[in-house]
């Protein structure tokens, strides 16, 4: 898996670390691969059911999903990815569900720079 | 290493995250162990079942059964088998309360990739060990102990602490059996001492005036009394303990024992002794001469 500018935002600091992935991801570049394929896979699965969730008011379901997303981006290091669904899962965690839904579109936001930034390292480009 | 005298171990890693279970595996097999997976506690237990992993790594936060409630099931079902935790912030406290439930050990899921394969080697270590310990406890064929003990009491406890200690290690007697036989075993020394060594007569103790005590404590110096020990020796196999204990006195008449089926020798003032031993022994005989009795206890065959 390559990885350069195209993990850079221009407006902010490159949403996956790759110093953390190598770490953090077993199997070198084909376990990068691997991963990376399951975040892209799974990333937006686990947005959707956050969000049903959530507008099923079931806080425990939307807390689990929140929980899986974050540890998925921790392979990355993706913190902006992590910042995000943490500050939603303390927000369950209070039981505020209304406070979790304002923020979940930057969750989303930041969710879809990550599948971006894995996309196009999976392309080599 | 050879193979065939530690053969790899096998890993079951539990996580509801796929993304979990590869990373997780991925530094398992590195590691040089053997990984397979399951998604959920109750997925967990049946491979347990099925595939005998030698020990189940494990996330705390799945639905359904969580990792606290794995750890406190395995503990249940299969003790032998160690869960070593993999943690994340805010399962701090369900970490906690698993290692109190008994997990072996735990990993932050942040440091899978600095501290996994040695808290796996820790354990595996360790489990090795324990099972070395089993398996040399299998080999053993019998193990022979003898005592020789004077009428102090203090000695008595501490013998009978020892046998029991000595029972427990051979997996001969369940915790709570050890105390019945705990108890059996201090009647027989305290026959054996009182009423064989010392020839003191039960039914002094009926009138309760301090005669049976002083007398005790005037033959305790006094010879021929003081001079007679009691010999104890215990017989341990894989399938009985057998307990001899034989004082030095003038013996008495066996055929005047109580019968321990009879409700009535409860409430004797006498005699109590015999009968919790008895109760308490698989198998009870004297030698002719009364100043030996030999006690047999056999593990129950439905416990482990």
């Amino acid at each position: 898996m390559e990885h350069g500018a195209e993990s850079r935002m221009p407006e902010d600091r490159p949403i996956i670390d790759w110093e953390v992935a190598r770490r953090s991801i077993p199997g070198g570049e084909a376990g990068l691969r691997d991963v990376g394929g399951m975040m892209l896979e799974d990333g937006p699965r686990l947005l959707a059911e956050l969000r049903a969730a959530l507008d099923a008011a079931d806080g425990p379901r939307a807390r689990l999903a929140a929980h899986t997303l974050l540890g998925g981006a921790r392979h990355f290091g993706a913190a902006a990815v992590i910042h995000a669904a943490a500050t939603i899962e303390a927000h369950l965690a209070a039981e505020n569900l209304d406070a979790a839904a304002a923020a979940t579109p930057a969750l989303e936001t930041q969710l879809a720079r990550l599948l971006e930034a894995l996309r196009a390292a999976a392309k080599g480009g | 290493m050879d193979p065939h005298e530690n053969p790899t171990a096998k890993i079951l890693v539990v996580d509801d995250s796929a993304m979990d279970r590869k990373v997780a595996g991925g530094f398992v097999t590195e590691a040089g162990f053997e990984a397979f997976y399951a998604e959920s506690g109750q997925d967990a237990l049946d491979h347990v079942e099925r595939d005998a992993p030698d020990i189940v790594l494990t996330d705390l936060r799945m639905p359904g059964m969580d990792g606290l409630q794995l750890v406190t099931e395995m503990r249940a079902s299969h003790p032998d088998v160690p869960v070593i935790l993999m943690t994340a912030h805010g399962s701090e406290e369900t970490a906690v309360a698993a290692l109190r439930a008994g997990a072996a050990n735990y990993v932050p899921k942040t440091e899978l990739w600095r501290d996994l394969a040695q808290a796996i080697q820790v354990v595996h270590d360790a489990m090795l060990a324990a099972r070395g310990r089993a398996q040399v406890r299998d080999l053993l064929q019998e193990q022979s102990l003898h005592y020789v003990v004077g009428c102090e009491r203090g000695t008595t406890r501490a013998l009978v602490g020892h046998l029991q200690e000595a029972l427990r290690q051979g997996h001969l007697c369940e915790e709570t059996d050890l105390i019945r036989v705990g108890t059996a075993l201090t009647e027989a020394l305290a026959n054996a001492r009182d009423h064989g060594n010392l020839e003191l007569d039960s039914t002094l103790r009926a009138p309760g005036d301090g005669s049976y005590s002083r007398l005790r404590l005037e033959r305790m110096a006094q010879a021929p009394y003081c001079e007679r020990r009691v010999h104890v020796h215990a017989l341990l196999t894989a399938t009985e303990a057998t307990f001899t204990v034989r004082d030095e006195g003038r013996g008495f008449d066996v055929t005047q024992l109580p019968d321990p089926r009879d409700p009535a020798n409860l409430l004797k003032p006498s005699g109590r002794g015999i009968v919790l031993i008895r109760t308490f022994m698989d198998e009870v005989t004297f030698n002719e001469q009364g100043n030996e009795i030999r006690m047999v206890m056999r593990p129950d065959p439905d416990s482990d």
